[in-house]
């Protein structure tokens, strides 16, 4: 499965998309090559606001038993 | 592009659409048939599947699209090639190991300051390693691919994405219905081809309850009238379902005709018709006896619902 490899660091460009998604230029208009890119940015952020919401709870757990060992 | 649903809101419909919730029989699929299709290599792991497996609204979306291609007759080496394309990732990890890595980099980029800015706020809880782990995890892998993200926009912008496939197993993502205007697609629609709206597969496992779950964050493509378009669908007995629009173009007025069962029509006609409320009932007999009963509900449809 090919992907984003070798990001550019000061953005995701079209090309790069374009590049990666569709070389053929048969299957995404630019139109659709920029849906794609803000997909790619929203899901970015939802996975890692959820990694943050797991990882914090999973702190609670860990800080609540070191507390029942403590107290117990 | 709309964009009418807060963060917490996003992560709601996120975890709804990455929830293995979903049994074969509720999908309305045979275990032979996904069996088969799993050997086959069509979907995106290669575990062996089994009736007991709960599937997400992803994988759910993915089994119907399936089905609605071999019932087109489409290979499955065809179907092969759609999931090339569909499974491809769009690239959320390489993105987010990329700002780790150099978060000066994207700083500058406007689209992406708000990802740098939360991956700095909680920097002392991005482990690289556990949230590659997290990102791979079964759950969350098929949303990052373009799938996910087809299935994700089809629920947060007001897009009406079709999947366009030709018997080859050619396919592009159209973001309305397909046409010969756009030359992008022009190859594919010189061949059979076929359209799958993915608000109709959406649409189609979507419960009442779940419709509320969204139904005030105004964030569902379904408008309300829609939704109840597709209640009087889901109702059976339905004959013919006629939809009448006002000026703006929306939804005004649902008209729906439907077989009664004759034997809820024994005694007086007349009484029935009065303790039922009906509208507008029509019948036909056959040497003195109703042999068909037919009754047309009209539905008025208010903007606000």
């Amino acid at each position: 499965m090919r992907s984003f490899r070798q990001l550019e660091p000061k953005m995701i460009s079209l090309e790069k998309c374009r590049e990666l998604l569709d070389p053929k230029k048969e299957k995404y208009t630019d139109e659709e090559l920029l849906q794609i890119k803000d997909w790619l940015v929203k899901l970015a952020r939802l996975n890692v606001q959820m990694f943050l919401e797991q990882q914090r709870k999973l702190k609670t757990q860990s800080n609540e038993e070191s507390s029942n060992n403590v107290s117990g | 592009m709309m964009e009418a649903i807060k963060y917490k809101d996003q992560i709601q419909l996120y975890k709804f659409l990455t929830n293995k919730r979903y049994s074969l029989k509720e999908i309305g699929i045979s275990n032979k048939n996904v069996l088969d299709w799993s050997r086959a290599g069509l979907f995106i792991d290669d575990k062996p599947t089994s009736g007991r497996r709960k599937y997400n609204i992803l994988e759910y979306v993915w089994i119907k699209i399936i089905e609605q291609l071999r019932s087109f007759g489409v290979s499955i080496d065809a179907i092969r090639m759609v999931k090339e394309h569909l499974m491809m990732e769009t690239g959320v990890k390489e993105l987010l190991l990329s700002i780790i890595e150099n978060p000066k980099g994207y700083n500058e980029n406007p689209e992406l300051k708000e990802l740098v800015d939360l991956l700095d706020l909680d920097g002392d809880l991005i482990e690289p390693n556990e949230l590659v782990k997290f990102l791979d995890s079964e759950d969350l892998y098929m949303a990052q691919t373009v799938l996910g993200g087809l299935i994700y926009g089809a629920f947060t912008d007001r897009v009406d994405y079709h999947l366009v496939i030709n018997q080859n197993g050619s396919s592009v993502i159209s973001f309305g219905v397909p046409n010969r205007e756009n030359i992008a697609f022009d190859y594919i629609l010189n061949t059979p081809y076929l359209a799958i709206p993915i608000k109709s597969i959406i649409a189609d496992f979507l419960t009442k309850e779940e419709l509320g779950l969204f139904e005030e964050k105004d964030m569902l493509q379904l408008t309300f009238a829609e939704r109840q378009v597709i209640e009087q669908l889901r109702k059976g007995n339905l004959i013919s379902l006629l939809v009448k629009f006002n000026q703006d173009k929306e939804i005004s007025l649902i008209e729906t005709e439907e077989n009664i069962d004759i034997k809820q029509a024994q005694g007086k006609l007349v009484d029935f018709i009065m303790r039922n409320n009906y509208q507008e009932i029509n019948y036909k007999t056959q040497d003195g006896k109703i042999t068909c009963l037919r009754r047309k509900t009209k539905h008025k449809v208010s903007a606000m619902g």
